[in-house]
């Protein structure tokens, strides 16, 4: 079957170990892309690569400056950002919990509100946002991390909600633990005892997780609008054990 | 671009939207009674017509939705058309009286002429 996919996409946070492995996907099937940074560490691992990137900079102008460099408008965005604050609730410093809420949500609104209006102008558009199986099930220590993750969920349903009429469609991919970038991070030291609470005895690949947001770009598959998929290897559905 | 041009491309969005046909548009066509748009239709013209003519487009302002606020938080004492002149700078001195005038039964009255003001307000800030 021939697919259509939704190009060019803007990936956000392109700097991100699990975007890296998105766009290599997207350079292999040949479908255009621009990635957004957020630091100049991620603008120049894509650039290293030779992947067009521009700095997340003003918001509100980042669609015109992709299309610019692209050479077309718009119509997908991934949307990786994630800005970390790691800590007990009741540990965080007020500066550092008014920075999240700009980091992971108001930036995150922002983000999106300016690609859908630019999307809807055209009426095709597909939004998708990597999120977290931490979302509804946060581990002690990661209640900014899903409150983050839920409130980008929450945004994109209602994008999904609002827009889909309009042909601009949205949908988050909860990932468990994978072996990429801050996962790694995690993982190490854990790895073992997190892949024995896997079903299938191993962790969802960055390749699967990629390969997934691919599925997801594609036109047949704007039926998954406003809604929340999860790609865990059914670590979700596991019954803990005592 | 004068306003005739603006209002020109305003007419061919508000018809590919609404599906009104463009030889019903005037200048005083009224967005809400005429147009009946609903919050989604208001949203699709702020994005096209910030495609069209490359500006950023404020829909709160460019539809004047916080008019009768703005009104209400200046007091009692203050004069309407003071108020909505300061706020709106690109309406015409006529609209901003038709507007005044007609605050007493309700709701100020959006027209299309009003958008292309504020299109050609923008246009002439950038």
């Amino acid at each position: 079957m021939n697919s259509t996919y939704f190009k060019p996409i803007l990936v956000a946070g392109a700097g991100s170990a699990l975007a890296q492995t998105l766009q290599a996907k997207l350079e292999a099937k040949g479908l255009p892309f621009c990635g957004a940074c957020s630091s100049q560490g991620g603008l120049a691992a894509c650039q290293a690569r030779g992947w067009p990137a521009i700095p997340l900079g003003d918001i509100e102008t980042l669609p015109e400056r992709a299309e610019a460099l692209v050479g077309a408008p718009i119509e997908a965005l991934v949307d990786f950002l994630h800005s970390p604050l790691e800590c007990l609730l009741s540990q965080a410093g007020p500066e550092d919990i008014d920075q999240w809420a700009v980091n992971n949500i108001a930036q995150r609104a922002r983000l999106l509100r300016a690609c859908s209006r630019s999307m809807l102008a055209r009426r095709r558009g597909r939004c998708l946002l990597v999120s977290s199986s931490a979302a509804p099930r946060p581990g002690k220590g990661q209640g900014y991390y899903a409150a983050a993750k839920l409130a980008g969920e929450s945004l994109y349903r209602s994008i999904g909600l609002e827009l889909a009429s309009r042909g601009v469609t949205a949908c988050s991919l909860r990932l468990s633990w994978i072996d990429a970038g801050m996962g790694s991070a995690f993982l190490e030291g854990r790895r073992q005892k997190a892949e024995a609470l896997m079903p299938a005895g191993r962790l969802v690949t960055a390749g699967e997780a990629a390969q997934a947001l691919l599925f997801l770009l594609q036109e047949e598959t704007v039926s998954f609008n406003a809604t929340e998929l999860n790609l865990d290897g059914g670590f979700s559905a596991v019954k803990p054990s005592c | 671009m004068d306003h005739n041009d603006i209002l020109a491309s305003l007419f061919a969005i508000v018809d590919e939207i609404m599906e009104c046909g463009q030889d019903k548009l005037t200048g005083r066509t009224r967005v809400m009674q005429d147009l009946a748009c609903e919050s989604i239709d208001l949203l699709e013209i702020g994005a096209r017509v910030a495609q069209a003519f490359h500006i950023r487009v404020d829909d709160d302002a460019m539809f004047l939705r916080s008019l009768r606020t703005k009104i209400e938080a200046s007091g009692q004492g203050a004069d309407a058309k003071t108020v909505i002149a300061e706020a709106y700078p690109w309406l015409s001195l006529g609209r901003v009286q038709e507007m005044a005038d007609s605050l007493a039964e309700g709701t100020p009255l959006l027209r299309l002429d009003d958008v292309a003001a504020y299109v050609a307000h923008c246009l002439g800030q950038r």
